[in-house]
């Protein structure tokens, strides 16, 4: 459905387009004559009103009537192009006369795109999506924690949020912009006492646990019980242990080192131990981290932001039940249960981690200003030098040309800082009053909008929208000093400047925010929550398996950038990125450990590339299920940039049967006798059949999973787990391309897509460019791409000089 | 036959005597022409469940037998419609009692990694019908500031728990400090909006190439933002309903209950009368102590885990029996007239349901759900399939509908159910 709103946007889009400009006739009648020859000979007798095709060219609009007509051409030419049409069982005109028809053709469509787009360019301007604003807030004010729930929602068109023209604005944006602000402003801004920076967690003399350990399972305790000074507990997610109930509570935002010492108790294989956090009021809760623990003691820290409604607890997962089946509930009192847990000993917590007080993003945002406690020692207050109002300027000038990312006239600073004085007039404080200006420059349009302005006469943005889009698209974030002192200097449009700036924005750590946002949207990473596989069909999934999926996919990514590694990697390689937990998952040995690491593959393995990756395969299932037409539909979307059509409205989709009395093959082959159907599915289904293999979370199967009518067993083997399903029908991964290449499984599949490997590049360097400049691809872009392609075609198109050819391009120095 | 009621006279009926002016948002329609009944919602879960032997009949339809609960809300038989089978799917969360915060959103595996909660039935009515009253809607809990009511990005918001202070939020003036500050915040908004106005003024004069399209959006938003903050402005100016009654007592004791949950409870009414707002959503939640019943010697919690012992089966009962008869006496204050006349339970639909169906075996399916009033087709039990339940966002869903809300998608909902 994603991408069938996508495509009818995409539609709309061109309208727009079209619409905006009045549009004088470009074509001349003598010239268009090459097509119309065309279309008599060779494609009128199965396109015109008699026949039952969608198509009637004798009705058909000349490209430059109506946006609709524009694009029934754009595919018109690509279906010749690809010689896809005529069909060869059909009249085949002469390469001459193919050629002369889509020379014109291209010519035409070329002229109406770029003439249309004469005004304002590309992308005239968009607004930050909402993850770029919260990165923004990030980096202008030095806080951290979720500030985008504060927006409503990016338009899921399929399409990257950074898409200018599928970008929304509304009273209710204005709102979430303003709420933003002002809570982002709330952090930033930390006047209370100084805390307690270190503090113990200490479960097995809290108060609050010792209720715990004398209740009985029934009301709620018998999970956990003390041995000496450890706490040793049998269930994860375990609400007993919460952070804020055992006395700990953070009274302020900040970073914070929280050190968990600890060990497996009565550990048949290694068990996890975790801490998640949870915020009721925000309504969210993640896990943030995860060690293996053994029977060794063992000492680890993690750091992460917490906001004051936050808690944490210290959690346990891949426990198992005792050796004899039992669970801790039915193995009363816990002491006597003999199966897996985790023992605690320690859990410190230091922070936040501020080396002065009151905190230097405080300190920042109000330069030149110091802070001394009040009497009673509640908060901080300011000692002022000069009148706050010149105080108050300050604040601005320093803000301002960060967040409007140029420098800022003397006016502009005077007219945002005269936004104070009512209210110190009113005597309404330093700090009430120095908000007003704040907030206005934080949702002030040179902040929300990249307005991707252009040099006096010139198609060229200036080196300022240029240093702005260069850092949005590497960083989602706004360029730093070095940047601004580059465009200031008028230095950055330089070609060698901006190739070392690439490089530069590249090996900074902000760029995982590039690599996360991007796979995110590409790969649709950021739907792995959308479905939840069933605890008795899947018992191996969980957080911490979720969570080395998506770390392998964007490790992988990261990789292929780094080392600039040819494109056809990303579907086709022989190492990946594993941890013990993901590695035990894939059925690979050998590596221990949480920590991510690059592993090299077996040539039988079917691991290699993105489409062997879990979470693809978790993102591509429906929940419990996996149909082919979705996966199929995945790869030709998502890696090889060329989406099926969507169904016909009236057509009901096809579901798995989940009895395992027929399988979703025999349904699907009955299916492609249907002609209409096969049309489309004989492109969409063999991908989908390759990836069969892979169940909904990832797992490498020979046989389906049947859980109906199952009682959970125990199930022995590396580690004892409690299922309830039953081996089912075979599973069958061969299929025929609709080239006619025959493949038995995915890596013969992956085999065959390499001979797609151009088309696989020119769908990451398109999708690059989306992502990069906030404009969709369009028919006058198609010149460059292919320039872009040959220039790098030697080398494999590898990653890396992909990205540095869309930053040098014209596409992305222009607006 | 039916004389209207004058406003006075209805309003002298209800046992409660307001001050003219009071009924904020009709003062609001346009040249005295007769308003329609406006539609009113209030949701009340009871967390722990409800022993559903002692609940559920065998029969069902317009003739079902009687039950121990039912019983006590047997003088309302005509009002109410009792559902068994409905439930959210996916409510496997982290800690059983999770679903607490998906209870008025559905929002799938609560408390899990990377779990998002959605958008509440309530929060989604006030947006369409919010924006007449002073408060778009009021979260109440009989203990603690946890509400059901999620905004559309999921984010809580927090409950009144204490009656006196919904008391003086709704019907007492602010004092000069407090209506000065609001004023303030409400001003420094439009000093902000209005610089961001001047902003983008100056980059249509500066760069006259800018894209023109959104600038007029973002103007617009503003603009459309700024009449917002000023109906807020206009709410400040308009006095309070004045309602002659004793303000109500906070009961301290968080162990009382059935005392908190009757004084929240004993508040709609008056909120619903002064139509201060429309839509309502109540928590019943008992605090980890034992309450103080005639009988009851354990915690709620504890007993809702009653392992099938008869003695604390028993305990459980009292408890519940309480908590219906305030539902029972709910219903009775409702039964009072409006302001048009027509009795305020005829234009305001109750949810009473659970988040629990078997709160002994934290289950979150089958729960028992009862619809009130609304002028719903009611005297009905209906009973829908146990093993293979039916999205209670289908009733959501209907219950939006019939409140005029246009939506064809609530949560999980799959369609809609005969209300």
């Amino acid at each position: 459905m994603r991408l069938f709103r996508y495509l009818l946007r995409k539609y709309f889009v061109a309208w727009a387009y079209l619409l905006a400009t009045n549009m004088p006739c470009v074509h001349a009648e003598n010239d268009f004559h090459a097509v119309e020859n065309l279309v008599q000979t060779a494609c009128i007798s199965c396109h015109d009103a008699e026949t039952e095709t969608h198509l009637n060219l004798n009705a058909i609009d000349k490209p430059d009537a109506s946006p609709e007509a524009f694009q029934q051409w754009v595919l018109i030419f690509d279906r010749i192009q690809r010689r896809e049409m005529p069909p060869p069982d059909s009249f085949v005109p002469s390469d001459e006369a193919r050629h002369a028809a889509l020379s014109t053709l291209k010519k035409e469509l070329s002229q109406i795109n770029t003439q249309a787009r004469k005004q304002n360019g590309r992308v005239p301007s968009r607004r930050l999506s909402r993850r770029e604003y919260e990165h923004t807030l990030h980096d202008l004010l030095g806080i951290g924690g979720e500030i985008a729930k504060y927006l409503p929602p990016e338009d899921e068109s399929g399409a990257f949020d950074v898409v200018a023209a599928n970008q929304e604005m509304s009273s209710v944006h204005v709102k979430g912009f303003l709420k933003a602000a002002e809570a982002a402003l709330d952090e930033a801004i930390e006047l209370g006492p100084k805390p307690n920076m270190k503090r113990e967690l200490d479960y097995a003399n809290s108060r609050y646990m010792q209720m715990w350990f004398e209740r009985p399972v029934r009301r709620g305790g018998g999970t956990v019980f003390r041995d000496n000074d450890d706490l040793i507990m049998f269930r994860g997610e375990n609400y007993n242990l919460r952070s804020d109930a055992n006395g700990l509570r953070f009274s302020t935002p900040g970073r914070y080192r929280i050190t968990v010492t600890g060990s497996a108790y009565q550990p048949r294989s290694s068990v996890t131990m975790s801490l998640k956090r949870q915020n009721d009021i925000q309504g969210n809760s993640e896990l943030f981290a995860a060690w293996d623990v053994t029977e060794k003691m063992r000492t680890v820290s993690t750091i992460h932001y917490f906001r004051p409604d936050d808690y944490f607890y210290v959690s346990a997962d891949e426990l198992e039940p005792a050796p004899d089946g039992k669970v801790i509930y039915n193995s009363q009192p816990a002491r006597e249960f003999k199966g897996e847990g985790v023992r605690v000993r320690k859990v410190l917590v230091e922070g936040p981690l501020e080396t002065t007080w009151p905190p230097r993003r405080t300190r920042s945002l109000f330069p030149g200003i110091e802070w001394e406690p009040t009497v009673n020692k509640k908060s901080y207050r300011p000692v002022t030098t000069k009148s706050h109002y010149e105080h108050i300027r300050d604040a601005v000038a320093a803000l301002a040309p960060r967040a409007f990312r140029r420098p800022v006239t003397k006016k502009e600073i005077t007219e945002l800082t005269n936004l104070a004085i009512p209210s110190l007039e009113a005597q309404r404080g330093f700090i009430a009053s120095a908000r007003i200006p704040l907030t206005a420059i934080l949702i002030s349009p040179h902040t929300l909008l990249l307005t991707n302005d252009l040099q006096k006469n010139k198609s060229k943005l200036t080196n300022h929208a240029l240093a702005s889009r260069l850092s949005y698209f590497l960083w989602r974030s706004p360029p730093d000093e070095e940047l601004l002192l580059l465009a200031s200097e008028g230095r950055l449009s330089e070609s060698n400047t901006l190739s070392t700036q690439v490089d530069r924005l590249l090996a900074d750590k902000k760029n995982q925010l590039f690599i996360h946002d991007f796979t995110d949207q590409w790969f649709e990473l950021d739907q792995i929550d959308a479905t939840t596989p069933d605890l008795k069909l899947y018992p191996e999934y969980d957080d911490v398996l979720r969570r080395a999926m998506l770390a392998e996919t964007r490790e992988f990514f990261s990789y292929l950038l780094k080392e600039n590694l040819p494109i056809h990697s990303l579907i086709d390689s022989d190492f990946t990125f594993l941890n013990r937990r993901l590695a035990e998952h894939y059925d690979i040995k050998g590596v221990f450990g949480e920590t991510m690491r690059k592993v090299s593959l077996d040539a039988s393995s079917p691991r290699g590339g993105i489409l062997g990756h879990a979470s693809i395969a978790k993102v591509t299932a429906n929940g419990s299920v996996t149909t082919p037409v979705k996966r199929g539909n995945f790869i030709l979307t998502h890696v090889l940039g060329l989406p099926p059509n969507p169904p016909p409205p009236d057509i009901a989709t096809i579901e798995p049967d989940t009895r395992g009395t027929t399988t979703i093959r025999q349904m699907l082959l009955k299916h492609q006798s249907v002609e209409t159907c096969a049309r489309c599915h004989q492109h969409i289904d063999p991908p989908g059949f390759a990836m069969e293999g892979f169940d909904p979370v990832g797992t490498y199967r020979q046989h389906y999973r049947i859980g109906k009518n199952m009682k959970q067993s125990l199930q022995p083997g590396l580690r004892l787990k409690r299922v309830g399903y039953n081996s089912g029908p075979r599973v069958n991964t061969s299929g025929v391309t609709v080239e006619g290449d025959v493949f038995q499984n995915i890596r013969e599949y992956r085999k065959l897509l390499r001979e797609s490997t151009k088309q696989i590049a020119r769908n990451t360097l398109s999708q690059l460019i989306i992502f990069a400049t906030g404009g969709d691809i369009e028919f006058s872009d198609r010149d460059e791409i292919e320039r872009i392609l040959s220039a790098t075609q030697s080398d494999g198109y590898p990653l890396r000089s992909l990205v540095h050819h869309v930053v040098t391009s014209p596409l992305f120095r222009n607006r | 036959m039916h004389t209207p009621l004058s406003r006075r006279t209805a309003l002298k009926a209800s046992g409660i005597t307001v001050a003219l002016p009071l009924l904020e948002s009709m003062s609001m329609a346009v040249g005295g022409t007769q308003m329609t009944p406006p539609k009113r919602m209030v949701c009340i879960c009871n967390t722990l469940g409800l022993h559903a032997p002692s609940l559920f009949p065998q029969r069902t339809g317009s003739d079902y037998e009687s039950t121990e609960y039912l019983d006590i809300l047997k003088r309302h038989r005509k009002e109410f419609t009792l559902f068994a089978g409905l439930s959210h799917p996916d409510q496997v969360g982290k800690d059983p009692h999770d679903t607490e915060m998906t209870f008025l959103t559905s929002a799938r595996n609560p408390g899990l990694g990377g779990f998002r909660n959605t958008i509440s039935i309530d929060q989604f009515a006030a947006e369409k019908i919010g924006n007449v009253t002073r408060y778009p809607s009021v979260s109440l809990s009989s203990n603690r500031k946890k509400s059901q009511s999620f905004t559309r990005n999921g984010v809580m918001i927090p409950a009144d728990d204490m009656p006196s202070q919904v008391y003086t939020k709704l019907f007492l003036r602010g004092s000069q400090k407090e209506i000065r500050q609001q004023r303030q915040r409400l001003a420094d908004g439009h000093s902000i909006l209005d610089s961001v106005i001047e902003q983008i003024r100056s980059i249509e004069r500066t760069t006259p190439s800018a894209d023109k399209r959104q600038l007029e959006h973002y103007f617009d938003s503003i603009r459309v933002a700024e009449t917002e903050l000023n109906n807020s402005e206009v709410w400040l100016d308009r006095p309070k309903p004045s309602v002659q009654t004793v303000p109500p007592e906070n009961i301290a004791d968080p162990s009382d209950l059935v005392g908190r949950v009757r004084s929240l409870l004993n508040l709609i009414p008056l909120i619903l009368q002064t139509d201060s707002s429309r839509v309502i959503s109540v928590v019943i939640q008992s605090d980890h102590g034992t309450p103080k019943i005639e009988g009851v010697s354990d915690g709620h919690h504890p007993l809702s885990h009653h392992g099938q012992d008869p003695e604390r089966i028993a305990q459980l009962k009292i408890i519940e029996t309480e908590i219906l008869t305030c539902l029972s006496d709910f219903l009775d204050g409702l039964k009072q007239p409006s302001e048009n006349g027509s009795g305020l339970l005829e234009q305001t639909s109750v949810l009473f349901g659970s988040n629990l169906g078997n709160a002994n075996a934290h289950d979150p399916r089958n729960l028992p759900i009862i619809l009130a009033g609304g002028k719903h087709k009611h005297g009905r039990f209906i009973q829908h399939n146990k093993k293979d339940n039916v999205p209670l966002c289908n009733l959501f869903l209907s219950l939006l509908q019939s409140m005029g809300i246009e939506s064809d998608q609530f949560g999980s909902s799959t369609g809609i159910l005969d209300i």
